[in-house]
């Protein structure tokens, strides 16, 4: 019987190696071809982008680098296996990645929170005057960070005749953020109606508080998430570094020496190493799933990844 | 044994030649599909050579779709559902599927995606466990028993797929109306009417509810009915409570007349409830799953690095 299962199962297996060579070959010519060669560099700065995590790609590869350098030699001074080397290189390039989208998920608090805070000014400007421009210029001039530079940026827009929706419409596609869209939306209506706004601005300014709250308390749930994870991950190489230098400093090899000085060791050292980086990969994303609306295209197709050769 | 090499040489040569050559299909009027009836994935290299199998076996299981009498008449309602709110469904007359990159999009390929999962996650399972069989030398039965759960597996894996898009939809909906709704009672307050706000919001990038918004424009512009843009909205998105809440609200006032101000303020103060409860919701889910993908990592992992080392010893000892 199991001569037959043999037979059966490396039949079948020769078939569709020898199948999925045949198509990769044949679907070789038909792939699509870019005009331009897509290199390492300009490719990793489309993503850093596309992630607003504000730094340039030869940035993000040395610091990861230089991370991964670090992580590498912990493992391999912690195992004594060199291959884990190789996954902890790989694991600075997960850490940077995550702690940049910590430090523009912060900027983007901050830039909620200024809003907030913005959106009070513009009422009791539009209460003492109700012009746009003056309190555009109030904003501009008691608002906090990136909020004021923004709003200097729009006053100084419209001063040079630039229409009100264009320039408020450029910070809102650097910006990409729902609580700015819906505040701009309030400030164009402003400035469009004729009548009493008063009411709708203060309603405005009270809705754009909580929604810098809802962010922020978001944010802080997502962290707490993802640093538990973290030290729950790296503890077992905190626990076998201990357990190495306790050996070492009363007179013994270090714990694991040998083993991992083996074959089958620098490969098992490698999968807990790989493990380890993936497992941090993956609960980063969990940490983040379902937390931010993601924007869909307006017409299918205009979003779509270019085709990679 | 010798037969049998033989046999399977010449059917891996049948098939090389088939790919290689790709004779084109007879064409059969009375056997041919339109595009939205077959599965995405069977297109093109070995999927078009099992494409007609999959698809006939599937319509077997399907039956009357939505119009069948028997059990599968409530399911497919249930899948259909689904396939609203996830906005996968390609509608009968429609030119492209809402959503391109979805593996099936009606009732039809989601049979035939289930048919073929489960033929797929079968031979896998019988292949690879027949192999470890051999080596280990279990008997016949093991690989088969095995094979058999992960065709179930793969049977039932379209609908995890599916109800997990629809339920992800759902909550996105949600999480956007906590900004978007107080921005359409600012349109409201500012003096102006629900098609301008349609109009407005609609323009510009958006996540689901906006493009929810966009369905309710799209069926006015068809019909210049707007009580029918919100009843299909309403129809799509019947498991996503709050919207249905307010598209309702929105249609009464449209037939009887209101004061929209305050109905689109007691829906902004409610959004942004929702919105909330629901962050909480999934902060409180993904601390769960992270805490199981921690906890496997750290027992595995510590297995490797302490465990391992002392196991080899022991077994060097011995």
């Amino acid at each position: 019987m199991s001569e037959w299962i043999l037979a059966l199962a490396l039949g079948l297996l020769a078939g569709g190696s020898v199948l999925a060579v045949v198509f990769g070959i044949a679907g070789a010519g038909r792939r699509e071809k870019r005009v331009q060669r897509q290199t390492l560099l300009p490719a990793i700065q489309v993503r850093l982008d596309r992630a607003q995590l504000g730094v340039s790609a030869t940035t993000y590869v040395g610091r990861s680098l230089l991370y991964g350098v670090v992580f590498g030699l912990l493992m391999a001074v912690a195992t004594g296996a060199f291959s884990t080397f190789f996954a902890g290189l790989a694991g600075g390039f997960a850490f940077v990645w995550a702690r940049l989208e910590d430090r523009r998920n912060d900027r983007l608090n901050q830039y909620h929170k200024a809003l907030a805070a913005a959106a009070d000014t513009v009422v009791n400007s539009w209460e003492s005057k109700p012009s746009m421009g003056r309190a555009l210029e109030a904003v501009a001039q008691w608002g906090q960070g990136e909020v004021a530079d923004d709003f200097r940026e729009v006053a100084t827009a419209t001063r040079t005749g630039t229409s009100l929706s264009k320039a408020l419409q450029q910070v809102a596609d650097r910006r990409q953020s729902h609580v700015f869209d819906a505040f701009a939306t309030a400030l164009f209506l402003a400035a469009e109606q004729s009548g009493e706004v008063t009411n709708m601005l203060t309603r405005h300014a009270e809705a754009t508080r909580q929604m810098a709250n809802i962010y922020e308390e978001t944010l802080d749930t997502q962290r707490g998430q993802r640093q538990d994870a973290m030290w729950g991950i790296v503890g077992p190489w905190g626990v076998l570094l201990l357990l190495r230098l306790g050996t070492i400093f009363t007179g013994g090899l270090g714990y694991g020496t040998e083993f991992f000085a083996t074959p089958l060791g620098q490969i098992a050292g490698l999968m807990a190493a790989a493990l380890t980086v993936v497992a941090y990969v993956s609960t980063n994303r969990t940490a983040a799933r379902g937390m931010i609306v993601k924007r869909v295209p307006l017409e299918h197709g205009a979003d779509d990844e270019p085709v990679e050769e | 044994m010798e037969y049998i090499l033989g046999i399977l040489g010449g059917v891996c040569f049948l098939l090389i030649w088939a790919g290689l050559t790709r004779p084109k299909a007879l064409e059969r009027p009375q056997m041919t599909k339109e595009e939205q009836y077959r599965l995405r994935s069977l297109r093109g290299g070995v999927g078009s050579l099992l494409a007609t199998a999959v698809e006939d076996l599937a319509s077997w299981f399907q039956g009357r779709a939505t119009d069948e009498k028997t059990w599968r008449g409530g399911l497919h309602a249930r899948y259909l559902q689904q396939l609203k709110m996830a906005n996968w469904y390609w509608a009968p007359g429609e030119a492209a599927p809402p959503t391109p990159g979805a593996r099936f999009w009606n009732i039809e390929t989601m049979w035939a995606s289930k048919v073929l999962y489960a033929g797929l996650f079968g031979l896998v399972a019988l292949i690879g466990m027949g192999v470890f069989g051999l080596i280990f030398q279990w008997p016949f039965a093991v690989p088969l028993v095995v094979a058999v759960i992960a065709a179930v597996v793969g049977f039932f894996d379209p609908d995890r797929e599916l109800a997990e898009a629809a339920e992800e939809r759902r909550k996105q909906i949600i999480l956007e109306m906590g900004t978007k709704v107080p921005e359409m009672r600012t349109y409201i307050l500012a003096g102006r009417s629900i098609m301008f706000i349609l109009r407005d919001m609609t323009d510009r990038p958006g996540g689901p509810f906006v493009q929810e918004l966009r369905r309710i424009q799209a069926v006015y512009s068809l019909t210049t009915d707007v009580e029918r843009g919100f009843e299909a909205v309403i129809d799509y998105c019947r498991p996503c409570q709050p919207l249905v809440n307010l598209c309702v609200d929105l249609f009464a006032l449209h037939k009887e007349g209101g004061d929209l101000g305050k109905v689109l303020n007691t829906h902004a103060d409610m959004a942004q409830h929702e919105q909330a409860r629901l962050l909480r919701q999934q902060g409180q889910d993904n601390t769960q799953q992270m805490m199981y993908v921690v906890a496997a990592t750290t027992l595995i992992v510590i297995f490797i690095l302490v465990g391992a080392p002392a196991m080899w010893i022991l077994v060097q000892t011995l």
